[in-house]
């Protein structure tokens, strides 16, 4: 789901940076309030346990494989700020120090991965744990959270062409509009979220019998 | 003050880069790093191919295949892509970015922390994977798969609780809760 650099006008880019800094401004502000300097060390630590569970990969048949994001169990775990501006550290320094993603699709990637995810992960499973069993929920929750991302991602690639033409009307970046680039980019996270939502109920029951969360 | 001129200078190069269409212009910022990184240039050259050609060619083929040949729009989009990210990975190797945004105390701790403790878990994850790979012998079904990180996710949560709270003793110890 990671879009590279170069596909991205200025013209989305450029807001999107704005809101995205308010955002993780906003939400650093929010974590230093309830946890204080401590913020430091749990963001870094949790910057990098979100690290590992993005790099873990789960091998499909025919040769392909698919990554979770690991935002869903963050989120529920931890609360939707602190897994957006940890992830959101993981996408930066992806970006900036390994040079993976990009500069430019940064800001997408952040509020579309990372901030709807995170969003959607928590109320989701707070919602739906009210009228179905928990891990149900946890399921809906990992599902739901990757696919309105996808939704997202594949929305704002669809408005490249539709902002950023030639006087021809040619497109000067993503080429395709809605209709090719909201299902290219939606069908396959229908699967991947799948795998998603067991990974995350897997790790839910885990905790859970361990006694290790109360959520 | 030299990593912050590089990253200004590296971040204007990047939005000239998305707002002129023009493919000489690419070539010639193409040409003028080329200059400075003329040591790493094949390096470099194969890593930012290698880093693009999944998604370019995806987009390609498949705009290709809908909207017919076109020339002009493929160079335009690939040489684009591929300029800024030959030129991200050779800033990248040049700048010290804790340096270049030392503007900021909050920003500067943040990213020292989370990029020692990302190289520590990304070491051990390689490790966990190594030894999941030498240790098999048929193929894993998708249980297996689905315990082994299930372990592995246990392993880093029960790590972070540890590191946050050392992290956090050291950083008392050496006064930086000290307002």
């Amino acid at each position: 789901m990671h879009i590279p650099d170069g596909f991205i006008a200025p013209q989305v880019y450029i807001p999107m940076y704005i809101v995205d800094i308010g955002l993780i401004i906003y939400g650093f502000k929010k974590l230093k309030d309830n946890l204080g300097k401590e913020s430091f060390p749990t963001l870094s630590v949790l910057s990098a346990l979100s690290f590992v569970l993005m790099a873990i990969t789960f091998p499909l048949p025919g040769g392909t494989s698919v990554h979770i994001t690991g935002i869903t169990i963050l989120s529920v775990l931890k609360g939707y700020w602190v897994s957006f501006v940890s992830v959101s550290l993981v996408l930066f320094i992806q970006a900036v120090v390994f040079g993976e993603g990009g500069v430019t699709s940064f800001p997408v990637n952040s509020i579309g991965i990372t901030f709807i995810g995170s969003v959607v992960a928590y109320y989701t499973f707070n919602i739906f744990k009210r009228f179905v069993n928990r891990n149900i929920a946890m399921f809906m929750s990992g599902w739901l959270s990757l696919n309105l991302s996808a939704l997202f991602i594949g929305f704002i690639l669809g408005l490249q062409p539709v902002i950023a033409h030639d006087v021809s009307g040619k497109p000067l970046f993503f080429p395709f509009g809605f209709g090719i680039a909201v299902p290219a980019i939606l069908i396959p996270h229908l699967f991947a979220g799948l795998i998603e939502g067991i990974y995350t109920v897997f790790i839910y029951k885990v905790l859970k019998s361990k006694g290790l969360t109360d959520v | 003050m030299y990593d912050r001129y590089l990253l200004i200078m590296y971040l204007t190069t990047v939005f000239l880069i998305t707002s002129i269409h023009n493919i000489w212009f690419y070539l010639l910022v193409f040409q003028l790093i080329s200059i400075f990184s003329f040591k790493e240039f094949y390096k470099l050259i194969k890593k930012s191919i290698f880093s693009v050609l999944l998604f370019n060619s995806v987009v390609s083929i498949s705009h290709t295949f809908i909207n017919g040949f076109d020339k002009d729009y493929l160079l335009l989009l690939n040489l684009r892509v591929f300029v800024l990210t030959y030129m991200t990975f050779f800033i990248i190797s040049k700048i010290n970015l804790f340096k270049a945004l030392s503007f900021s105390k909050n920003l500067t701790t943040l990213l020292v922390l989370s990029y020692s403790q990302i190289l520590t878990y990304k070491k051990l994850f390689e490790e966990f994977n190594m030894a999941l790979t030498t240790r098999t012998v048929k193929d894993l079904k998708f249980s297996d798969y689905l315990n082994f990180y299930g372990k592995v996710f246990e392993f880093f949560l029960d790590k972070s609780t540890k590191n946050a709270k050392d992290i956090s003793d050291g950083m008392r110890s050496r006064g930086f809760f000290d307002d």
